[in-house]
C-alpha cells in the first residue's frame, strides 16, 4: 500500500491541482524510475530521461486513475514500462530487432563506471522481453504475478522469459569473471 | 537450468550496481512540461457551492434579509447621531466598507 505521505500529496494534486505536491512526488520517485528505464534502455541516459519525463507527465494526467491497490512506485513503474514498450514498438515499425539492439549499444553512456558498463552489456545480451522481466524481478522486486500484470502477459510466459534471461545473464557474468 | 547460486549471483550483482541518481534538473524539466489537468473535481465543487449558495439565498428570502439589514444599519446610524455630530466618521466608515468590498471583488477577479 502507498504511504500516507504519498496519498496526501496525491490528494493535494487531485483536489487542489497543487503542482508543488506533484513536484515532491517527482523528486521522490525520479531516481527509481530513471534507474529502471536506464536498465531497460541498456544505459542510454538521454533516452531513459526522455522516457522518464514522459512517464511522469502521463502519471500527472492520469493521476485520478491511481487506485491505491498497489504501491505508487509500482504504478509509476507500470507506466514507465508501457512508455518504453510504446517507444520500442514505434521503432520496430521501421527498424529490425537486431539493428535496434546495436542502436542501443551505440547510445550507451560512455562515462559510467566499468562495472556499470558490464551491467548494460549483460542486459544488452538479453532479448527485450527477458531484459524487462529480469529488471522487474531483481531490481524492482516484483513478484511474477505483478510482472504479468505490469506486462499484460500470462504468468507462464513471464516465468519462461525470466528463466531464459537468468540463464543467459548468469552465463554472461561467469564469462566475465563474476561469481568465481 | 538455473541454480540457486546463479539466482543469487544475478540478484547481488544487479543490486550492487544500483545507484541513486541525483536529480540534476530532471524534476524542474518535468514541472516545466506539465500539461493542464482537467480540473474536473475543482470545477464541479465550485459549481456545487455556487448552486447551494444561490438556493440557500433564495430559500431564506435573502433579498429581503439584506434590505432589512441595510435599513437597520441606516436607522442605527441615524439614532447614534454620528451623522449630525461628525461627518468625518461617516465618510471614514463608508471608505472602509467600500475599500473592503472593492478588495474582495478585485481579489476574486484576479484569482
Amino acid at each position: 500500500m502507498t504511504s500516507s505521505g504519498d496519498i496526501s500529496l496525491i490528494a493535494q494534486v487531485l483536489l487542489f491541482n497543487n503542482k508543488r505536491a506533484f513536484d515532491q512526488l517527482v523528486r521522490k520517485y525520479q531516481s527509481p524510475v530513471r534507474n529502471f528505464l536506464m536498465r531497460l534502455t541498456a544505459g542510454d541516459r538521454e533516452l531513459s530521461d526522455d522516457l522518464a519525463q514522459e512517464t511522469f507527465l502521463k502519471a500527472y494526467v492520469h493521476l485520478d486513475s491511481f487506485r491505491n491497490l498497489s504501491e505508487f512506485s509500482t504504478w509509476l513503474i507500470r507506466i514507465a514500462y508501457h512508455t518504453y514498450y510504446d517507444y520500442i514498438r514505434s521503432r520496430k515499425e521501421w527498424m529490425p530487432m537486431d539493428e535496434e539492439v546495436i542502436e542501443l549499444s551505440h547510445h550507451a553512456v560512455q562515462h559510467d563506471s566499468a562495472q556499470m558498463m558490464d551491467v548494460y552489456a549483460g542486459l544488452r545480451y538479453l532479448k527485450e522481453e527477458e531484459r524487462s522481466c529480469i529488471i522487474l524481478f531483481y531490481m524492482q522486486d516484483l513478484s511474477i504475478r505483478k510482472i504479468s500484470s505490469v506486462k499484460n502477459l500470462p504468468e507462464g510466459t513471464v516465468k519462461s522469459h525470466l528463466s531464459r534471461g537468468k540463464e543467459k545473464l548468469a552465463h554472461f557474468l561467469k564469462q566475465n569473471g563474476y561469481g568465481t | 537450468m538455473v541454480h540457486d547460486s546463479d539466482d543469487q549471483l544475478i540478484r547481488n550483482y544487479l543490486k550492487q550496481t544500483e545507484k541513486k541518481l541525483s536529480d540534476e534538473g530532471f524534476s524542474a524539466r518535468v514541472m516545466r512540461h506539465l500539461p493542464g489537468r482537467a480540473e474536473c473535481f475543482v470545477q464541479v465543487w465550485t459549481l456545487l457551492c455556487v448552486v447551494s449558495g444561490v438556493f440557500l439565498f433564495v430559500s431564506i428570502d435573502g433579498c429581503q434579509l439584506v434590505a432589512n439589514l441595510m435599513q437597520k444599519m441606516g436607522l442605527a446610524l441615524l439614532d447614534s447621531g454620528i451623522l449630525q455630530q461628525n461627518p468625518l466618521h461617516l465618510s471614514l466608515i463608508t471608505t472602509l466598507i467600500a475599500g473592503y468590498i472593492g478588495y474582495k471583488v478585485y481579489s476574486n477577479v484576479v484569482q
